[in-house]
């Protein structure tokens, strides 16, 4: 194990390991071209993993817990269907809905900046559920209520409709290469380090002259933009949306992902993602049983692994690791915080 | 109407009330968030179900077994899972990660033994509604009020009269001073953690009756529980209960006077803004 981490210590090493999975995941439809059930998982694992790379910078960089990033996923959904329903172009209604979202998010983050924990959670849990109930009771005629809404036109790029899923997929890659580009840049800048540092110690970074409400808002306006972007994606590949899509259980689900994952690192969110994916589809054959080992499976893995994959193999090869693209400061920052 | 809808929300606000007790015995005992408090209020009612209505024992004694059985669950709850988790390395965040696994656990355990249909569960009390200065109160809701404030003042004077309260008071604001002084702090947050589960099982068998008993009635329930004891001040015993009666009459009076699609809206929003302006819940306490 000490060898394969050393040899995974590499930066070469990893930038072919990265490659080597893009162009898999960009073969797989010319190479199997009958499994559109498989497009379809590797199109929703594309979209989970650009909502949780956002979530990871709000959770794991800047410390804030959401339980209400369905919220945002919904507005993303809700509002590109009704814009592209409306026959403006798909592609501009999806950024139209993630600003939307994101403005949201910047609202949401005046009264959020000045919570903690558990009142952090509450109002994130009430916000996901008012924007569900909103979905449910709103305006039947734009949310269609409880039918949600059918019939969303698929997107089309330089004039080619994106009707299939495996061409939905090369859109669905691109996009979540270029949020992982956008995480790093911004987990990297200046605003990032200043995110960490809040994270860490919010009372020494304000007393560096940092303005918590700054950043806090920025860290959940840019979350808010990736599920915003997310949802749209989800509302274009299924091409209908019900309330029932946006629950409070998957609030708690992007949470499990970030957290299986581990949070504050690169990999963290794309671990949790494709693992939670790879996990539900595997129990589906269980029937009744699905949930439950699902259940069961949760508890099992914080036994052996308690802070998380990503964490617990950062924690044991920390020696070798320090040179992947984690962030060293995250994980004993908050040890330091803790004790302090 | 006023006064109808007011009795209405107080019996709701109190349910509210008993859940969010127990999150915040649960905080200040460990300071930890528990998230499994909706399905042990969902389990208390199945489990008093199957007692009473399954193995016909009578109903005084029915519940009394079915709060027993989920004070135990509190027990082990506490020292197979939490304890556990705790000591090999796991932090705040894991534990609500477990208990969110545990609760999705328990959901389907529910459904699988006992099926997703809702079960009636027979008042002991009657249905027929006692009128009362021009208001229709039924016989459950005068009992969830009475009971609640019951278990209040039971927990009022367990906390500072007798030596367990008082030893899980001193153990909740600095646990390692009080193992100086040889309390046994294990044993408290032990008890913390039981005593949550039962007021939970009190809350569900409570309110079972009204709505019947189903695998999901502790999704929302737990989470508008949660809402109670952080709008009261996370931490704190009787801010649980202000936030709960507070919650259920806004609630009750947004269904009754605007729309009861929009009741849910109403009251998170009012609980947003209240947050809005006392970031730290109605009665202070220091959040960290």
């Amino acid at each position: 194990m000490n060898r394969i981490m050393t040899i995974a210590a590499g930066r070469n090493v990893q930038r072919a390991a990265a490659l080597a999975v893009v162009v898999c995941t960009l073969l797989y439809p010319v190479l199997f071209p009958d499994q559109t059930y498989m497009h379809l998982i590797i199109c929703t694992l594309g979209i989970y993993i650009i909502v949780n790379t956002g979530f990871d910078v709000l959770f794991g960089y800047s410390g804030q817990i959401s339980l209400g990033q369905a919220g945002f996923y919904a507005i993303g959904a809700y509002f590109s269907a009704i814009f592209s329903k409306a026959g403006i172009p798909v592609l501009v209604s999806m950024l139209l809905a993630a600003s939307i979202a994101a403005l949201v998010g910047f609202f949401l983050a005046i009264p959020c900046s000045k919570l903690v924990h558990h009142f952090l959670s509450i109002v994130t849990i009430g916000f996901g559920e008012i924007v569900r109930l909103l979905a449910l009771n709103g305006p039947a005629k734009l949310t269609g209520g409880a039918n949600g809404i059918g019939g969303i036109p698929a997107v089309s790029l330089f004039g080619f409709q994106l009707t299939s899923k495996a061409a939905y997929l090369y859109f669905v890659v691109a996009l979540v290469l270029l949020a992982l580009f956008v995480k790093r840049r911004i987990v990297d800048s200046r605003v990032g380090r200043a995110m960490i540092a809040i994270k860490c110690n919010p009372d020494a970074s304000e007393a560096f002259g940092m303005k918590l409400s700054k950043y806090k808002s920025m860290a959940f306006t840019t979350a808010a933009f990736y599920a915003g972007i997310g949802g749209a994606l989800y509302a274009h590949l299924v091409r209908f949306i019900s309330p029932e899509s946006f629950s409070a259980d998957q609030s708690s689900m992007f949470l499990v992902m970030i957290l299986v994952g581990g949070m504050g690192t690169f990999c963290g969110p794309i671990i949790g993602s494709v693992i939670i994916i790879f996990v539900t589809e595997v129990l589906q054959q269980f029937g009744q049983y699905q949930m439950l080992i699902y259940g069961a499976l949760i508890i099992f893995v914080l036994f052996f692994m308690p802070t998380g994959i990503a964490g617990t193999i950062r924690k044991r090869y920390y020696h070798l690791l320090n040179r992947l693209p984690v962030r060293p400061g995250t994980e004993r920052g908050k040890d330091a915080a803790q004790e302090g | 109407m006023f006064g109808q809808l007011l009795a209405g929300g107080i019996a709701v606000g109190c349910i509210y009330a008993l859940i969010g007790l127990g999150y915040s015995l649960i905080y200040s005992a460990s300071a930890l968030m528990s998230f499994v408090q909706g399905e042990i209020f969902m389990l208390g009612a199945y489990v008093a179900y199957t007692i009473y209505v399954s193995f016909q024992i009578p109903f005084a004694l029915a519940v009394l077994l079915a709060i027993l059985i989920m004070f135990g669950f509190g027990v082990v709850l506490q020292r197979g899972m939490i304890s556990p988790l705790l000591k090999r390395g796991a932090q705040q965040i894991q534990i609500v990660l477990a208990t969110i696994g545990l609760s999705i656990f328990l959901k389907n355990f529910a459904m699988i033994v006992w099926g997703s249909d809702v079960k009636n569960f027979p008042s002991a009390l009657g249905e027929a509604p006692i009128r009362l200065a021009g208001i229709s109160i039924s016989p459950q809701q005068i009992a969830i009020v009475i009971t609640t404030f019951a278990c209040m003042l039971a927990l009022h004077f367990f906390m500072s009269r007798t030596k367990l309260g008082t030893s899980l008071r001193a153990a909740a604001q600095d646990p390692m001073a009080a193992g100086v002084v040889g309390i046994n702090v294990p044993l408290t947050v032990g008890v913390a953690w039981a005593l949550a589960a039962a007021l939970s099982a009190v809350a569900g068998i409570l309110l079972a009756p009204i709505y019947g008993v189903y695998p999901k009635m502790g999704a929302i329930l737990s989470t508008k529980g949660f809402a109670a004891a952080v709008l009261g001040g996370y931490g704190n015993m009787y801010g649980a209960i202000i936030g709960g009666l507070i919650f259920g009459v806004v609630e009750t009076m947004a269904a009754g006077y605007i729309s009861s699609s929009l009741k849910d809206i109403i009251s998170f929003g009012v609980l947003i803004l209240v947050l809005f302006v006392m970031p730290h819940g109605i009665l202070k306490v220091k959040a960290d």
